[in-house]
């Protein structure tokens, strides 16, 4: 399957945001994009079908998007999801925390089009 | 058993712990531990002092008033007088930080308000400028292919995505002003603590005090500090220390995620200071 192909799942609280990121991928390339506005949700989806990139933000309520990754890693199934990490969330602890729980991809907010772009192409490979 | 004083915390370093305690929840229940227990001890020393003045007073009463007892007693009484003023103007002070207004809310309640107005406020300013975006987007490539078209469609795409990526300010402006009610809500619950401590809340009908917001429970809820006060980092500093994490053994990167003090990730000056893309980046390559 061509990356653009793949079904891209992105997770964050924010309405706008999900929007922004659906229209920023839709531009790249990915036609198949679907939202969740949680990591609990985000797990659900992820566990109902086949996704090939996740992006996710940091701080959500109920489960934050650090447990949501770390949840992904310890499945079994999802657990070499490719997953990008987009957060407010900078200093080096909250890196480090990040990395550990097996983070593909780090992107600071607020970030732009092209640095969007690399980072997926930097988890996935040549889009 | 040494003599030797302790050495008094400035004030500043005094707010600087106060601050890095009430940052995250765990702090703010050890603050909320220690203001209680501060107002037990507050409230008995008091008492201790009032019945030591008043079995004085009754005792020099009872001897009968000599000449030299009475001045201690006008003394005293003059204390007293002094104390009680003091503490109605106490009283009076941490009144005013919640007046009732007219609607029945008090102004940090109505200053919190404000603030979610805003987030809202600007949540459906930029739904509505992504919905014209995505009008424009629709509508440009609905132009005809041509070699003069072709490149003001691309152009309008451009700059259709810069206005996609700046709407996401919505995200860091919401995180910034939810800091600032969280701080709010706090400085709330500490004002209606000393209200019920000096029991203002009897003498003004009205004052009601709110069941305190549960803390955050979330394992990483120390983590999350939202947007940087400073602007933030760019995205080159966060690449660069994804870099020099993947050079580091996974003991270094345990310790320093414990400690937070490898110096690996530090950024010279700037001790767990906000990192740039290109530092993360630079980790993820050496991982690889």
């Amino acid at each position: 399957m061509r990356n653009l192909e793949k079904h891209v799942l992105v997770v964050d609280d924010y309405n706008t945001m999900r929007r922004i990121l659906r229209n920023l991928l839709s531009q790249i390339g990915f036609s198949n994009v679907e939202e969740a506005e949680d990591g609990s949700t985000g797990l659900r989806k992820l566990r109902e079908r086949s996704f090939g990139l996740v992006i996710s933000d940091w701080n959500m309520a109920p489960m934050s998007g650090l447990e949501f990754l770390k949840e992904v890693r310890s499945d079994g199934a999802l657990k070499d999801m490719p997953f990008i990490m987009i957060t407010a969330e900078s200093k080096t602890e909250n890196v480090v925390a990040a990395k550990e729980a097996g983070v593909s991809n780090y992107i600071v907010k607020p970030f732009n089009a092209d640095t969007l772009k690399k980072k997926i192409e930097a988890v996935l490979g040549e889009l | 058993m040494s003599s030797q004083r302790r050495p008094e915390l400035t004030e500043e370093e005094y707010l600087d712990i106060e601050e890095a305690l009430a940052s995250n929840a765990r702090g703010r229940s050890f603050l909320r531990m220690r203001d209680g227990r501060a107002r037990v001890v507050a409230l008995n020393e008091v008492r201790k002092l009032q019945k030591e003045m008043k079995d004085a007073l009754q005792k020099a009463q009872a001897e009968g008033g000599a000449s030299k007892d009475d001045a201690h007693i006008r003394i005293l009484r003059e204390e007293l007088r002094e104390m009680s003023s003091y503490i109605n103007q106490t009283r009076r002070e941490i009144a005013a930080l919640r007046p009732a207004s007219d609607n029945g809310t008090n102004r940090i309640m109505a200053a919190t308000g404000e603030l979610e107005g805003i987030v809202s406020a600007t949540e459906r300013a930029t739904s509505e400028i992504l919905n014209g975006v995505e009008r424009i987007q629709t509508l440009a490539l609905k132009l005809p292919k041509g070699p003069e078209v072709t490149p003001i469609v691309d152009e309008i795409q451009m700059q259709v995505t810069e206005v996609l990526t700046a709407c996401s300010f919505q995200d860091i402006t919401g995180q910034r002003t939810t800091k600032v009610v969280n701080t709010l809500r706090y400085l709330e619950q500490r004002v209606n603590s000393m209200i019920e401590i000096w029991g203002i809340d009897g003498a003004m009908p009205g004052l009601t005090t709110p069941a305190p917001t549960p803390d955050d429970q979330r394992p990483d809820a120390h983590l999350m500090n939202g947007p940087a006060a400073d602007g933030g980092p760019s995205q080159a500093d966060v690449d660069a220390l994804f870099e020099r994490l993947g050079k580091a053994t996974d003991g270094e990167k345990s310790r320093a995620s414990q400690a937070g003090d490898n110096p690996l990730l530090e950024k010279p000056g700037k001790k767990n200071a906000p990192n740039t893309q290109k530092d993360i980046d630079a980790l993820f390559n050496a991982a690889e």
